[in-house]
């Protein structure tokens, strides 16, 4: 027979229905045989049943439903006309097949530098924006926070000239905190492209940097905007704003999605004088 | 571009979800019009990135998840994994379940809680509310993830990033400074039995 201190062990896993399936009998006999237990038992029961009575009482006014469902056509919306802009066709052009493959041979030679356009399924221009963005919503999703103190603005400069990683890894596993590992204070992971991609948090908004070396991003098509004395490039995919730039041979992508002016200009405190 | 199919496969997924997503917003910004907010964003993030969602799993814990990640971005309120001591949480959990005799205050507590108050019936919605209210953030998420929307200890730890044994023992300590408050509310409106 199972001891009350062992029954109140398990009492919230039991009821959760989390324990392992040759405890439940035990629990179940030892509920039916002790007065004591039984009350504890039944008084969990009650307390559960009204604090999820009551919740269950808060319900979502109306219109919120028909914001949400005029949001979603927003979005479909939205989708359909990107896909018909011109502007988009004339990159595409660009990098046609044939554009590609000589780009592909010339950066071959380049140690490393390719494997990422020739292992991407869709290798257009902008697929590497659209990665960048990704690799920001992981962040987002994995709920990587780094504190002020790790993630310190003006030093990052400092770090970016020591850490970067030029290594190529073709993997493209998705993020996961093992997979974080802090050089000099500063949180820095490999995952998604080549590149290491560094989180700030500013001003309690996340900004994921990605640095990409030996690779010259094709930004003639993007709308340029001149701050301080440097020329930045912006684009925006699915909701997040990426913010572009690029010194000698490594270029920059910025991701978050906080106004385009604040990205600026903490993109302008990163970038080197 | 979405077809109608996945537009149609997204509402039929995540739509039945909005009164339980509402409620912890609620819960957690305190406040409608953040809550609405809240909720709308959830939305519109979810189905932005619905492709990356994986079929099968459970789709309330994923838009807890984007709910959860939403919040913290947005109201810079850090529910980060707090460094809990471990037996710090199993003391209190004891202190308010065991009945080991050999602890006279322990079992004063339980007698309290199960015996003097007279029926839970009788404690307003309004002492319930703040009872759950009054919790920190952390406890008061564990709460709803755990008692009203009843999610596996796994989907919990995979939508707050925790291990299961921090999940166990976060929602453990939650429901013990809930009991703990729902208590005194309970003592202050004098359905508490009277001591002698």
């Amino acid at each position: 027979m199972m001891s009350c201190i062992d029954f109140n062990k398990y009492l919230y896993e039991f009821m959760d229905g989390e324990l392992k399936a040759g405890l439940y009998p035990k629990l179940q006999k030892h509920l039916e045989h002790c007065i004591p237990c039984n009350q504890l038992y039944e008084f969990e029961k009650q307390a559960r049943l009204l604090i999820k009575s009551y919740c269950k009482n808060v319900t979502a006014p109306r219109h919120l439903h028909s914001r949400i469902i005029a949001n979603l056509d927003s979005i479909d919306h939205e989708l359909v006309s990107r896909t018909a802009l011109p502007g988009r066709k004339r990159l595409k052009i660009l990098f046609s097949p044939h554009t590609l493959a000589i780009a592909a041979s010339l950066l071959l030679m380049i140690a490393g530098g390719i494997f990422y356009l020739t292992n991407n399924r869709q290798a257009d221009s902008v697929s590497i924006v659209d990665d960048a963005v990704t690799n920001h919503v992981k962040v987002l999703n994995e709920n990587l926070v780094f504190n002020e103190r790790t993630s310190v603005v003006g030093n990052a400069s400092r770090y970016l000239s020591q850490n970067i990683n030029t290594q190529i890894r073709k993997s493209l596993n998705p993020l996961n905190i093992e997979q974080v590992r802090v050089v000099n204070d500063m949180p820095v992971n490999h995952y998604g492209t080549s590149s290491p991609c560094i989180v700030f948090n500013h001003e309690g908004n996340k900004l994921s940097l990605q640095i990409i070396r030996n690779m010259h991003f094709p930004i003639a098509k993007l709308e340029r905007i001149s701050f301080g004395s440097r020329d930045f490039y912006i684009t925006n995919r699915r909701g997040f704003n990426t913010v572009i730039w690029m010194e000698n041979d490594t270029t920059y992508f910025l991701t978050s999605d906080i106004h385009t002016n604040e990205m600026l200009r903490f993109a302008a405190t990163l970038a080197s004088h | 571009m979405k077809g109608n199919d996945t537009r149609k496969e997204f509402e039929e997924l995540a739509m039945p979800h909005v009164d339980s997503l509402y409620n912890m917003a609620v819960r957690m910004s305190t406040n409608k019009e953040d809550a609405e907010d809240l909720v709308q964003e959830t939305y519109l993030k979810a189905y932005r990135f619905f492709n990356t969602f994986q079929k099968g799993t459970n789709v309330k814990a994923w838009l807890f998840k984007i709910l959860r990640n939403t919040f913290i971005n947005k109201y810079r309120k850090a529910i980060s994994s707090p460094s809990e001591v471990l037996y710090e949480d199993i003391e209190l959990v004891n202190s308010y379940v065991s009945t080991n005799n050999n602890e006279p205050d322990t079992k004063e507590s339980i007698d309290t809680l199960k015996s003097k108050v007279e029926s839970l019936d009788d404690i307003l919605g309004d002492d319930i509310k703040n009872a759950i209210d009054s919790l920190p953030i952390e406890y008061r998420e564990a709460i709803i993830y755990s008692d009203i929307e009843e999610l596996t200890y796994k989907d919990i730890a995979e939508i707050i990033n925790v291990p299961i044994g921090t999940v166990k023992s976060r929602i453990n300590r939650a429901r013990s400074l809930l009991r703990k408050n729902l208590w005194n509310y309970a003592k202050e409106r004098g359905f508490v039995k009277r001591e002698k």
